[in-house]
Formats: C-alpha cells, sequence, structure tokens
C-alpha cells in the first residue's frame, strides 16, 4: 500500500513537472514579483508592469521535431500566461527554439484575438504592430521627479527588427528570463528612462535581453 | 420539359434577388480600376455590417465622455474630413498635429494616417477610438458599452451571428462602412467612361496636371501607396517627423503619404498640417520651391517655376472636376435614422 502511494505520489508530481513549460522572469535566482523591491548596485528597483511575447516553439530530440505554432503572451499581472503547452512532454525532448518576440506576419496580421488582442496593452496602435518586450517601473536611480522608466520594445521592419530567436538546451520544464544582467550592465537609468519607439535602441535591448533565457 | 425550365428559371431568379440582397453595400470597384488592396476574404462584406458600421461611425458613445463621434472629424460632405480645421479638433476641444485625412477609396489604401503607421484598415480604428486627444475611450470601455446594449447585441448579432461584441467584431464592423466609401462619380470619371466632356479650360488643366502632378497623384485614384515631400519643412512646434516617426530612419524625414485628389475642392485646408485653406495656395507654395534642395523629391522638381495665373485657373477646373457630388451627399453614408438613439 505504501509503495502504492509512493508511486502515485511520484506520477502526480512526474507529470506536473513534466507535461508543461512553465515562464518565470527572474531577478537573478529570484522570480520577480511586481511592485517589490529589488536592489541594483547601491539603488533600488521596482515593477509595476512586465509582458512579453515568446512564440512559435520548435521541441527537438535528435532528428524528432514538434513545433507548436503561436504567439504566447507572458504577462506578470497573469499567472495563468506563466504556464504553456499543458500536457505536453517536454521531458522528451533535448532542446527547443522559441522566437523572442513575434515575426512580422503577427505584426500585420488582421487578427485581434487571444494574445494579439490590443485591449493586452502590446499593440501599438500608431505604428501598426506589437511591443515585444514591455517594462515599466520606477528606481531610485532615475533622475527625475517621478523617478519612472518605461521600456517599449518593439520594431519589426527593418532594420530596426527586433525579434530575436532563440534556442536552449532542455534542462528542465521551467524557461526563465533573468533580466537583472539587462538592467545591470545594459540599461543605463541616468540616461535612458524611455524607450517607446523601434528603433537601434529597442533592438539592442532585445539582443541583450535575449542572451538570458535559460531552463532549469 | 417546360416544368423544369420554369423550375431552373426560379432557381435562377430567386438567386439572383438573394444574391442582390446580400450585395447591398455600397462598395464595388469601378471599371478599370486596380485590385482594391483591402482583403475582403478577412471580412466579407454584407448589407448588416455595413450598417452597423455606420451606426458605430456616427455615434459619440464610442467616445469617452459620450460628446464625439468619428464623424466629428470626418464630415461626408467635406469628403469625410474636418472642413475649415487645419488641425483636427478632438475631445473636450484638444487639438491634434495633423489634419484629419479625407475618407475616400480607402480600400485601395495600403497605409494610413498622414506617416502610413497603421497598416490595416480594421485596426485603423484603435487609434481615433483611444488617442487622448481624439476620442481617448479604452477598447474594454467601448465594448462594455456596446455589450450593454441591446440595439448593438441584436446588430451585431445580425452582422456576425454573436451577439457578443468583441474587439475583432467592433473593428470589422467599422471597417465595413469606412471601406465602403467609393467615389468614383466624379466630371473626370464620366468623361473617362464617354458619359461626358471637359471644357476647354479643364482638358488644358487635366493636361498640366498630367504634366507636374500625375506621378504622384496616379489616375484613377489621384494617390499613391508612397511617401515623398510636399516640401514643407519641419515645423518645431508640431514635432512632425513624418514617415520618419514610423521607421526612424532618416531617409524618410518629413516625408507624407501621398493623399487622394478626389473631391479637393470641397476637403479644404490642404496639406498634413492644414496650412493651406485655397487650392491656388497650394499651387503657389509647389510653383515657387525653387525645387533644387536635396530635401525635395525629384516629382517635385518637375514643376520649377510658379504656374502663371492662367495655369492656375485651368489646373483649379480640372481639379474640380474630380468632386463627386454623388458620393458627397450619398444618402447611404449619412446619419442613420435608427433606433439606436434610445438604446442605451
Amino acid at each position: 500500500m505504501k509503495q502504492l502511494v509512493t508511486f502515485m505520489v511520484f506520477m502526480v508530481f512526474y507529470h506536473q513537472a513534466h507535461t508543461q513549460l512553465n515562464v518565470s522572469v527572474h531577478w537573478g535566482t529570484e522570480p520577480i514579483r511586481l511592485e517589490k523591491y529589488y536592489f541594483l548596485g547601491k539603488d533600488s528597483l521596482m515593477f509595476h508592469e512586465l509582458k512579453l511575447y515568446l512564440s512559435d516553439f520548435q521541441f527537438e530530440k535528435e532528428t524528432r521535431k514538434h513545433v507548436l505554432v503561436g504567439p504566447q503572451l507572458i504577462d506578470l499581472e497573469d499567472t495563468n500566461s506563466l504556464v504553456l503547452f499543458p500536457n505536453f512532454p517536454i521531458a522528451e525532448y533535448q532542446t527547443f527554439r522559441f522566437n523572442f518576440g513575434l515575426d512580422s506576419s503577427y505584426h500585420v496580421s488582421e487578427s485581434v484575438d487571444g494574445p494579439l488582442n490590443p485591449m493586452n496593452g502590446m499593440y501599438w496602435a500608431w505604428n501598426s504592430g506589437y511591443i515585444q518586450f514591455k517594462c515599466t517601473g520606477t528606481s531610485s536611480s532615475i533622475p527625475l521627479t517621478d523617478k519612472t522608466f518605461e521600456y517599449h520594445l518593439g520594431g519589426y521592419r527593418q532594420p530596426f527588427e527586433t525579434l530575436e530567436a532563440i534556442q536552449i538546451p532542455i534542462k528542465g520544464n521551467t524557461l526563465i528570463l533573468d533580466i537583472k544582467p539587462f538592467f545591470e550592465q545594459t540599461v543605463d537609468f541616468p540616461l535612458v528612462q524611455r524607450v517607446i519607439i523601434p528603433g537601434k535602441l529597442a533592438q539592442s535591448y532585445c539582443r541583450e535581453l535575449s542572451k538570458s533565457f535559460r531552463t532549469e | 420539359m417546360r416544368k423544369t425550365v420554369i423550375f431552373f428559371g426560379s432557381f435562377v431568379l430567386t438567386w439572383i434577388f438573394l444574391a442582390g440582397i446580400q450585395d447591398e453595400t455600397p462598395f464595388y470597384v469601378p471599371a478599370k480600376w486596380p485590385k482594391p488592396h483591402y482583403d475582403f476574404s478577412q471580412n466579407p462584406l454584407s448589407k448588416e455590417k455595413f450598417e452597423l458600421g455606420r451606426t458605430l461611425f456616427y455615434d459619440p458613445d464610442l467616445s469617452r465622455d459620450s460628446t464625439i463621434s468619428c464623424a466629428n472629424c470626418h464630415l461626408q460632405y467635406s469628403g469625410f474630413t474636418h472642413i475649415d480645421h487645419s488641425l483636427s479638433h478632438g475631445i473636450d476641444g484638444k487639438i491634434g498635429t495633423r489634419n484629419a485625412p479625407v475618407l475616400i477609396n480607402l480600400a485601395w489604401q495600403q497605409f494610413f494616417h498622414w506617416d502610413g503607421g497603421v497598416s490595416s484598415l480594421n485596426k485603423q480604428a484603435i487609434n481615433p477610438l483611444t488617442h487622448a486627444k481624439e476620442m481617448d475611450n479604452r477598447l474594454d470601455e467601448v465594448l462594455r458599452r456596446l455589450n450593454k446594449s441591446s440595439f448593438y447585441r441584436n446588430r451585431f448579432y445580425l452582422a456576425f451571428g454573436d451577439s457578443v461584441i468583441e474587439t475583432a467584431t467592433l473593428l470589422k464592423a467599422l471597417a465595413s462602412f469606412t471601406v465602403s466609401l467609393v467615389s468614383a462619380n466624379s466630371t473626370y470619371d464620366q468623361v473617362k467612361r464617354g458619359e461626358s466632356s471637359f471644357t476647354n479650360q479643364e482638358e488644358s488643366g487635366y493636361q498640366l496636371f498630367k504634366k507636374y502632378c500625375a506621378s504622384c497623384h496616379q489616375e484613377p485614384l489621384f494617390m499613391k501607396n508612397e511617401f515623398k515631400s510636399n516640401g514643407i519643412n519641419y515645423v518645431p512646434a508640431l514635432g512632425d517627423l513624418g514617415r520618419m516617426g514610423i521607421t526612424n530612419r532618416k531617409e524618410d524625414s518629413i516625408l507624407f503619404k501621398i493623399p487622394t485628389l478626389r473631391n479637393i475642392a470641397f476637403s479644404f485646408p490642404y496639406m498634413h498640417d492644414g496650412r493651406f485653406k485655397q487650392l491656388k495656395d497650394v499651387l503657389n507654395h509647389y510653383g515657387n520651391l525653387h525645387g533644387n534642395s536635396t530635401f525635395y523629391s525629384k516629382e517635385l522638381k518637375k514643376l520649377n517655376r510658379p504656374l502663371s495665373s492662367n495655369e492656375q485657373k485651368d489646373l483649379i477646373a480640372f481639379l474640380k472636376t474630380l468632386s463627386d457630388q454623388e458620393f458627397l451627399f450619398n444618402p447611404k453614408f449619412k446619419y442613420p435614422k435608427n433606433e439606436r438613439n434610445t438604446s442605451f
């Protein structure tokens, strides 16, 4: 009986651990919570909003591939959005590819459903297309009275396309984006508090962010 | 045999009748016009969608404080622009940075807004609905109001087979109206169809037009899905970089979409900032550019001298042949009379 219970607990754990992809945005080793203070050197930082698009996943093991096409909106305010592909046997694969952001076909798509609904706050009405990565917050290191920063990173037209293709090994079923290195090494708060249009800066910021994905 | 013919004939007549009803929208592709850019397969037109879009277009409840509708800045008798306003006026009397564009033959447009930042007619309506200087509402609030209205739930059901109003159906309904605003029955069109003829002055103006204007304002739409300099320099007070504001590329600095000239006599004032009140002001502007600046497009350099007074009169006489009275006063495009006003 004891063995049966152990087996059932194992199966439940195995099922939860290996049949979905969890997404987590980290500050170093810690999952980010909105409205919580984090240390940025000697200063502090807090996120009010953090959203991003991931799209077109392809899971691979040797010659076997499984493609899950479509946009995924990750929103730290919506815990449901942090779980992708329920009942998908991720543990059976070794690596996966996906896009950080949406490719141009989504930006010019006529669809406004689900993740592409403009009500999600990721659609640029004035410049048709979607923000790939959005975060807003406050930091004591910002030399403005309101201390706010606003990064709406996007753009799909050349030469300022922001889409980044990612390929990483599957070491676990949690996909982590650690944005601490980006804020420590790339962002210069005294100089740039706002990036809200497509351009070189949005492009280089997305490139830097794309280097911080890993699985655990 | 006779019964078969009668049966078959009845079937054909019924089909034609039903097709006629289904096709009872004002949209059509005039003979010899290019293929529309709008993808009708994504939003097949119907009378129900058109009428619904028309009602929404004229409904001030779509704005934050229920004071202004789309039609406030897009009046039919001016070609659906904001006549006599250089810059468009929105909610709370706020003034924008550009002249409201005409809504004419939108099915053939690839880009929308003066900078072409919007690439989908279906999605274009999000801009005026949510812009702080226009209708300043939120999409969720617009949908909440519409879903509260039995009138709209009913109409959306008739148009889309679903009484729950969502972003997609709201935008498709509005686009069904705006894409149907076809203007193709001006004197110019009648001349081209052999139903009328130009006066000598109009014909002379037409020749000038073909020489100096037609490379940008291409017939038969009198527009082009491209961006060019119109010879107006950057205005710091407005901060409008034109196409560069969208692409962030230096070579697109102060380029603007080439607008249609159809119904131009009714759609004053002119240019992206509405600085010219009369057509002769525009012609004087183009004639006095001294077209040697690298900033000007090659098309502008074709006219390297002021037009004479007579040439101006001739050209304006031709431009007036682009006025389409049937379009400007078409009752199908007017404020709709229905029970909408008492539904909220």
